[in-house]
Protein backbone atom coordinates (compact mmCIF):
# COMPACT_ATOMS: atom_id res chain seq x y z
CA UNK A 1 0.00 0.00 0.00
CA UNK A 2 3.06 2.28 1.13
CA UNK A 3 4.61 1.10 -2.15
CA UNK A 4 1.81 2.59 -4.37
CA UNK A 5 1.16 5.80 -2.43
CA UNK A 6 4.92 6.60 -3.56
CA UNK A 7 4.93 5.23 -6.57
CA UNK A 8 1.54 7.52 -7.55
CA UNK A 9 3.31 10.74 -5.85
CA UNK A 10 6.38 9.88 -7.94
CA UNK A 11 4.49 9.84 -11.18
CA UNK A 12 2.31 12.80 -10.40
CA UNK A 13 5.38 14.71 -9.23
CA UNK A 14 7.61 13.88 -12.42
CA UNK A 15 4.35 15.00 -14.32
CA UNK A 16 3.53 18.05 -12.29
CA UNK A 17 6.75 19.91 -12.33
CA UNK A 18 7.33 19.95 -16.55
CA UNK A 19 3.73 21.48 -16.41
CA UNK A 20 4.47 24.16 -14.04
CA UNK A 21 7.91 25.41 -15.89
CA UNK A 22 6.09 25.52 -19.04
CA UNK A 23 3.18 27.08 -17.60
CA UNK A 24 5.51 29.86 -16.35
CA UNK A 25 7.77 29.71 -19.21
CA UNK A 26 4.21 31.23 -21.36
CA UNK A 27 4.25 34.42 -19.56
CA UNK A 28 8.02 35.74 -21.08
CA UNK A 29 9.37 35.35 -24.31
CA UNK A 30 12.54 32.98 -24.33
CA UNK A 31 16.04 34.14 -23.69
CA UNK A 32 18.48 34.70 -26.32
CA UNK A 33 19.41 31.38 -27.49
CA UNK A 34 17.24 29.48 -25.07
CA UNK A 35 15.85 26.83 -27.41
CA UNK A 36 11.80 26.82 -25.84
CA UNK A 37 10.19 23.58 -25.95
CA UNK A 38 7.31 25.17 -27.29
CA UNK A 39 8.70 28.14 -29.61
CA UNK A 40 9.55 28.44 -33.04
CA UNK A 41 12.13 30.25 -34.95
CA UNK A 42 10.15 32.92 -36.12
CA UNK A 43 9.11 33.36 -32.24
CA UNK A 44 13.16 33.70 -31.76
CA UNK A 45 13.08 36.27 -34.36
CA UNK A 46 10.39 38.41 -33.18
CA UNK A 47 11.60 37.87 -29.56
CA UNK A 48 15.15 39.54 -30.94
CA UNK A 49 13.80 42.09 -32.69
CA UNK A 50 11.96 43.28 -29.57
CA UNK A 51 15.23 43.15 -27.78
CA UNK A 52 17.02 45.18 -30.80
CA UNK A 53 14.61 47.72 -30.70
CA UNK A 54 15.15 48.05 -27.17
CA UNK A 55 18.22 49.08 -27.75
CA UNK A 56 17.54 51.53 -30.00
CA UNK A 57 14.75 53.34 -28.19
CA UNK A 58 17.69 53.13 -25.41
CA UNK A 59 20.01 54.78 -27.74
CA UNK A 60 17.84 57.52 -29.21
CA UNK A 61 16.78 58.52 -25.58
CA UNK A 62 20.63 59.13 -25.02
CA UNK A 63 21.29 60.67 -27.99
CA UNK A 64 18.32 63.21 -27.29
CA UNK A 65 19.32 63.37 -24.01
CA UNK A 66 22.54 64.76 -25.20
CA UNK A 67 21.15 67.40 -27.35
CA UNK A 68 18.92 68.59 -24.14
CA UNK A 69 21.77 68.78 -22.62
CA UNK A 70 23.82 70.73 -24.90
CA UNK A 71 20.93 72.88 -25.75
CA UNK A 72 21.17 73.49 -22.04
CA UNK A 73 25.18 74.39 -22.19
CA UNK A 74 24.38 76.81 -24.81
CA UNK A 75 21.63 78.69 -23.32
CA UNK A 76 23.87 79.18 -20.93
CA UNK A 77 26.84 80.60 -22.55
CA UNK A 78 26.90 84.24 -23.76
CA UNK A 79 26.71 85.97 -26.84
CA UNK A 80 30.26 86.24 -26.96
CA UNK A 81 31.56 82.70 -26.30
CA UNK A 82 29.18 81.93 -29.28
CA UNK A 83 30.61 84.77 -31.59
CA UNK A 84 34.11 82.98 -30.49
CA UNK A 85 32.97 79.65 -31.82
CA UNK A 86 31.41 81.08 -34.72
CA UNK A 87 34.48 82.47 -36.05
CA UNK A 88 36.84 79.31 -34.95
CA UNK A 89 34.08 77.78 -37.57
CA UNK A 90 34.95 80.33 -40.21
CA UNK A 91 38.49 80.55 -39.57
CA UNK A 92 38.70 76.38 -39.54
CA UNK A 93 37.11 76.40 -42.98
CA UNK A 94 39.61 79.01 -44.14
CA UNK A 95 42.35 76.77 -43.09
CA UNK A 96 45.12 75.49 -45.51
CA UNK A 97 44.95 72.06 -46.04
CA UNK A 98 48.92 70.94 -46.10
CA UNK A 99 47.74 67.69 -48.48
CA UNK A 100 46.57 69.59 -51.15
CA UNK A 101 49.36 69.60 -53.43
CA UNK A 102 49.40 72.74 -54.56
CA UNK A 103 49.41 73.35 -58.65
CA UNK A 104 50.87 76.21 -60.55
CA UNK A 105 48.48 77.39 -62.85
CA UNK A 106 49.27 79.34 -66.43
CA UNK A 107 47.59 82.69 -64.85
CA UNK A 108 48.87 86.02 -66.18
CA UNK A 109 51.80 88.87 -65.23
CA UNK A 110 50.42 88.76 -61.32
CA UNK A 111 50.47 85.30 -60.75
CA UNK A 112 50.84 81.94 -61.94
CA UNK A 113 53.47 80.80 -64.20
CA UNK A 114 53.66 83.70 -65.95
CA UNK A 115 54.43 86.00 -63.70
CA UNK A 116 56.99 83.27 -61.65
CA UNK A 117 58.57 82.52 -65.59
CA UNK A 118 58.90 86.55 -65.85
CA UNK A 119 59.76 87.42 -62.42
CA UNK A 120 62.07 84.72 -60.89
CA UNK A 121 62.95 82.20 -64.36
CA UNK A 122 63.81 84.27 -67.09
CA UNK A 123 63.42 87.87 -65.56
CA UNK A 124 61.52 89.38 -68.76
CA UNK A 125 59.04 90.97 -66.46
CA UNK A 126 57.40 93.83 -68.86
CA UNK A 127 57.09 96.88 -65.96
CA UNK A 128 58.91 95.47 -63.08
CA UNK A 129 62.09 93.47 -64.37
CA UNK A 130 64.02 90.22 -62.64
CA UNK A 131 63.41 89.66 -59.34
CA UNK A 132 65.60 87.34 -57.26
CA UNK A 133 65.83 84.52 -60.14
CA UNK A 134 66.13 80.54 -59.70
CA UNK A 135 68.71 79.23 -62.06
CA UNK A 136 68.15 79.60 -65.56
CA UNK A 137 66.17 76.74 -67.07
CA UNK A 138 64.45 75.78 -64.16
CA UNK A 139 61.06 74.04 -64.85
CA UNK A 140 57.48 74.48 -63.93
CA UNK A 141 57.74 70.83 -62.65
CA UNK A 142 60.96 71.75 -60.63
CA UNK A 143 59.12 74.44 -59.32
CA UNK A 144 55.50 72.43 -58.91
CA UNK A 145 57.65 69.65 -56.78
CA UNK A 146 59.74 72.51 -54.71
CA UNK A 147 55.94 73.68 -53.63
CA UNK A 148 54.99 70.64 -52.84
CA UNK A 149 57.42 69.63 -50.77
CA UNK A 150 57.84 73.45 -49.35
CA UNK A 151 53.56 73.66 -48.16
CA UNK A 152 53.63 69.99 -47.43
CA UNK A 153 57.26 70.18 -44.65
CA UNK A 154 58.10 73.86 -45.06
CA UNK A 155 57.25 76.65 -42.00
CA UNK A 156 54.19 77.95 -42.18
CA UNK A 157 54.55 81.92 -42.42
CA UNK A 158 51.20 83.33 -42.12
CA UNK A 159 48.42 82.91 -40.04
CA UNK A 160 47.25 79.50 -40.39
CA UNK A 161 43.63 80.90 -40.74
CA UNK A 162 44.36 83.61 -44.09
CA UNK A 163 43.46 82.30 -47.26
CA UNK A 164 46.39 83.48 -48.88
CA UNK A 165 49.67 81.45 -47.15
CA UNK A 166 52.82 81.82 -47.66
CA UNK A 167 55.27 78.19 -46.52
CA UNK A 168 59.23 78.89 -46.63
CA UNK A 169 61.72 76.15 -47.09
CA UNK A 170 65.29 75.73 -47.38
CA UNK A 171 65.17 73.10 -51.02
CA UNK A 172 67.40 72.93 -53.65
CA UNK A 173 65.82 74.00 -57.45
CA UNK A 174 67.43 73.30 -60.87
CA UNK A 175 70.53 72.43 -59.05
CA UNK A 176 70.67 75.65 -56.20
CA UNK A 177 69.84 75.34 -52.85
CA UNK A 178 67.85 78.82 -51.87
CA UNK A 179 65.47 79.48 -49.27
CA UNK A 180 62.24 79.53 -50.92
CA UNK A 181 58.87 80.59 -50.20
CA UNK A 182 55.39 79.82 -52.27
CA UNK A 183 52.57 81.33 -51.32
CA UNK A 184 49.17 79.67 -52.34
CA UNK A 185 45.57 80.74 -52.34
CA UNK A 186 43.94 77.63 -50.03
CA UNK A 187 40.53 78.16 -51.11
CA UNK A 188 41.17 77.09 -54.75
CA UNK A 189 42.72 74.15 -53.49
CA UNK A 190 46.66 75.47 -53.04
CA UNK A 191 46.70 77.43 -56.47
CA UNK A 192 50.25 78.64 -57.06
CA UNK A 193 50.10 82.55 -56.62
CA UNK A 194 54.24 82.99 -56.52
CA UNK A 195 56.89 81.00 -55.92
CA UNK A 196 60.68 82.88 -55.27
CA UNK A 197 64.01 82.56 -53.15
CA UNK A 198 64.26 84.81 -50.40
CA UNK A 199 68.27 86.30 -50.77
CA UNK A 200 67.99 88.51 -48.02
CA UNK A 201 66.81 86.30 -45.07
CA UNK B 1 61.22 110.58 -34.49
CA UNK B 2 58.36 108.36 -35.35
CA UNK B 3 58.99 105.90 -37.86
CA UNK B 4 57.12 106.43 -41.19
CA UNK B 5 56.15 104.24 -43.51
CA UNK B 6 55.13 105.18 -47.78
CA UNK B 7 53.28 102.39 -49.68
CA UNK B 8 53.09 102.89 -53.39
CA UNK B 9 51.87 101.34 -56.57
CA UNK B 10 51.52 102.05 -60.39
CA UNK B 11 48.19 101.50 -61.16
CA UNK B 12 47.19 100.39 -64.79
CA UNK B 13 44.75 102.86 -66.24
CA UNK B 14 42.88 100.11 -68.15
CA UNK B 15 42.87 97.20 -65.69
CA UNK B 16 41.37 96.58 -62.03
CA UNK B 17 43.42 96.56 -59.49
CA UNK B 18 44.28 93.10 -58.36
CA UNK B 19 45.21 91.74 -55.06
CA UNK B 20 48.83 90.74 -56.26
CA UNK B 21 49.47 94.05 -57.27
CA UNK B 22 53.22 94.50 -57.15
CA UNK B 23 54.50 97.74 -55.09
CA UNK B 24 57.19 99.28 -53.13
CA UNK B 25 57.28 100.50 -49.61
CA UNK B 26 59.60 102.84 -47.77
CA UNK B 27 60.46 103.30 -43.99
CA UNK B 28 61.94 106.01 -42.64
CA UNK B 29 63.53 107.34 -39.40
CA UNK B 30 63.58 110.48 -39.85
CA UNK B 31 67.39 110.48 -40.61
CA UNK B 32 67.49 107.65 -43.01
CA UNK B 33 65.11 105.83 -45.15
CA UNK B 34 65.40 102.38 -46.87
CA UNK B 35 63.05 101.23 -49.73
CA UNK B 36 62.54 98.38 -51.81
CA UNK B 37 62.28 100.13 -54.82
CA UNK B 38 65.55 100.72 -57.54
CA UNK B 39 67.37 97.77 -56.09
CA UNK B 40 68.84 95.26 -58.64
CA UNK B 41 67.80 92.74 -58.34
CA UNK B 42 63.86 94.36 -58.26
CA UNK B 43 62.44 94.19 -54.93
CA UNK B 44 59.07 95.26 -55.86
CA UNK B 45 56.40 93.35 -53.66
CA UNK B 46 52.76 91.95 -53.49
CA UNK B 47 51.81 94.80 -51.34
CA UNK B 48 48.45 93.72 -50.44
CA UNK B 49 49.32 89.94 -48.59
CA UNK B 50 52.79 91.52 -47.76
CA UNK B 51 50.36 93.75 -45.67
CA UNK B 52 48.30 90.85 -43.99
CA UNK B 53 51.82 89.43 -43.09
CA UNK B 54 53.26 92.26 -41.44
CA UNK B 55 50.23 93.15 -39.28
CA UNK B 56 49.70 89.56 -38.31
CA UNK B 57 53.28 88.85 -37.58
CA UNK B 58 53.68 92.16 -35.73
CA UNK B 59 50.02 90.93 -33.60
CA UNK B 60 52.05 88.01 -32.89
CA UNK B 61 55.06 89.41 -31.73
CA UNK B 62 53.23 91.70 -30.11
CA UNK B 63 50.93 89.54 -28.39
CA UNK B 64 53.23 86.36 -27.29
CA UNK B 65 55.63 86.32 -24.21
CA UNK B 66 58.12 84.00 -25.40
CA UNK B 67 58.73 85.24 -29.14
CA UNK B 68 61.91 87.70 -29.13
CA UNK B 69 61.59 88.11 -32.98
CA UNK B 70 59.95 88.50 -36.28
CA UNK B 71 61.19 89.03 -39.80
CA UNK B 72 59.13 90.58 -42.11
CA UNK B 73 59.51 89.83 -45.80
CA UNK B 74 57.83 91.19 -48.93
CA UNK B 75 55.75 88.58 -50.45
CA UNK B 76 57.61 88.35 -53.77
CA UNK B 77 60.56 89.87 -52.76
CA UNK B 78 63.94 89.80 -50.51
CA UNK B 79 62.81 92.90 -48.71
CA UNK B 80 62.81 92.79 -45.17
CA UNK B 81 61.82 94.60 -41.77
CA UNK B 82 63.03 92.77 -39.15
CA UNK B 83 61.56 93.20 -35.38
CA UNK B 84 63.07 92.55 -32.02
CA UNK B 85 61.76 93.01 -28.47
CA UNK B 86 63.53 94.28 -25.72
CA UNK B 87 63.43 94.91 -22.10
CA UNK B 88 60.46 96.52 -20.56
CA UNK B 89 58.35 96.65 -23.58
CA UNK B 90 61.03 98.11 -26.00
CA UNK B 91 61.18 96.94 -29.43
CA UNK B 92 64.23 97.54 -32.14
CA UNK B 93 63.40 97.98 -35.56
CA UNK B 94 66.36 96.94 -38.38
CA UNK B 95 65.86 97.61 -41.94
CA UNK B 96 68.39 95.19 -44.15
CA UNK B 97 70.48 94.48 -40.98
CA UNK B 98 70.74 98.49 -40.00
CA UNK B 99 68.96 99.75 -36.55
CA UNK B 100 66.14 101.90 -37.79
CA UNK B 101 64.68 102.77 -34.20
CA UNK B 102 64.13 101.69 -30.69
CA UNK B 103 61.29 102.78 -29.45
CA UNK B 104 57.94 101.63 -27.05
CA UNK B 105 56.21 98.42 -28.41
CA UNK B 106 52.95 100.17 -28.52
CA UNK B 107 54.33 103.43 -30.64
CA UNK B 108 55.75 101.20 -32.86
CA UNK B 109 52.49 99.17 -33.53
CA UNK B 110 50.95 102.44 -33.99
CA UNK B 111 53.79 104.12 -36.37
CA UNK B 112 53.02 100.56 -38.32
CA UNK B 113 49.12 100.89 -38.43
CA UNK B 114 48.56 104.52 -39.31
CA UNK B 115 50.02 104.31 -42.79
CA UNK B 116 48.82 100.94 -43.28
CA UNK B 117 45.17 102.18 -42.48
CA UNK B 118 45.37 105.01 -44.41
CA UNK B 119 46.65 103.21 -47.78
CA UNK B 120 44.25 100.66 -47.54
CA UNK B 121 40.97 103.28 -46.99
CA UNK B 122 42.32 104.69 -49.96
CA UNK B 123 42.85 101.81 -52.09
CA UNK B 124 40.53 98.31 -50.36
CA UNK B 125 37.76 99.42 -52.12
CA UNK B 126 39.16 99.23 -56.12
CA UNK B 127 39.27 95.57 -55.62
CA UNK B 128 37.11 93.26 -56.83
CA UNK B 129 34.49 91.70 -54.57
CA UNK B 130 35.85 88.29 -55.05
CA UNK B 131 39.37 89.40 -54.56
CA UNK B 132 41.25 86.62 -52.64
CA UNK B 133 43.00 89.07 -50.63
CA UNK B 134 40.01 91.70 -49.24
CA UNK B 135 38.87 89.21 -46.26
CA UNK B 136 42.30 88.31 -45.42
CA UNK B 137 42.90 91.98 -44.97
CA UNK B 138 39.49 92.93 -43.75
CA UNK B 139 40.75 89.93 -40.75
CA UNK B 140 44.34 90.94 -40.50
CA UNK B 141 43.25 94.75 -39.65
CA UNK B 142 40.36 93.51 -37.50
CA UNK B 143 42.53 91.68 -35.77
CA UNK B 144 45.45 94.04 -35.40
CA UNK B 145 42.81 96.91 -33.87
CA UNK B 146 42.39 95.00 -30.30
CA UNK B 147 46.18 94.69 -29.79
CA UNK B 148 46.98 98.15 -30.64
CA UNK B 149 44.39 99.74 -28.66
CA UNK B 150 45.48 97.36 -25.77
CA UNK B 151 49.00 98.70 -26.28
CA UNK B 152 47.45 102.45 -26.74
CA UNK B 153 44.59 102.86 -24.47
CA UNK B 154 45.00 106.65 -24.76
CA UNK B 155 44.10 105.89 -28.33
CA UNK B 156 40.66 107.51 -30.03
CA UNK B 157 38.90 104.37 -31.48
CA UNK B 158 39.08 104.27 -35.46
CA UNK B 159 34.49 105.01 -34.90
CA UNK B 160 35.54 108.04 -33.00
CA UNK B 161 37.82 109.29 -36.28
CA UNK B 162 35.79 108.07 -39.00
CA UNK B 163 32.72 110.05 -39.28
CA UNK B 164 29.83 107.48 -39.45
CA UNK B 165 27.86 106.60 -42.72
CA UNK B 166 25.30 109.11 -43.29
CA UNK B 167 27.47 112.01 -41.68
CA UNK B 168 29.39 114.76 -42.49
CA UNK B 169 33.22 114.70 -42.09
Amino acid sequence: MVKRIICIAAILYLVAIPLTVRAQNEGRPPKRGESSRSGTAERDRLSQDRETRGIDARRETSAEERVRIGRERNSNNNEAKADIVRSDVDRTRNEADRNIEPRIEYGNLRWGWVHIEARHISGEHPTKGAGDLFTLGATKQQLEDAARSIVRNGERISDRFRRIQVFEKQIEVNGKADLVRVVVDSQTNNRVITIFPVRSK
Amino acid sequence: MPLSIKITFDLQPDEPLSGFELGHIEISNGIRSWSSQDKTPDQAMMIFPSIVNLLDGLRNILQSESQGKFIWVGVDSSFSISFVRGDRNKMSVFVEDVLAIDADSSQIAEWIYRPINAFLDQHIDLLQPNDPLLSDLQVAVKDFLPVLYNLNPQLPSEQDIKPQKGELP
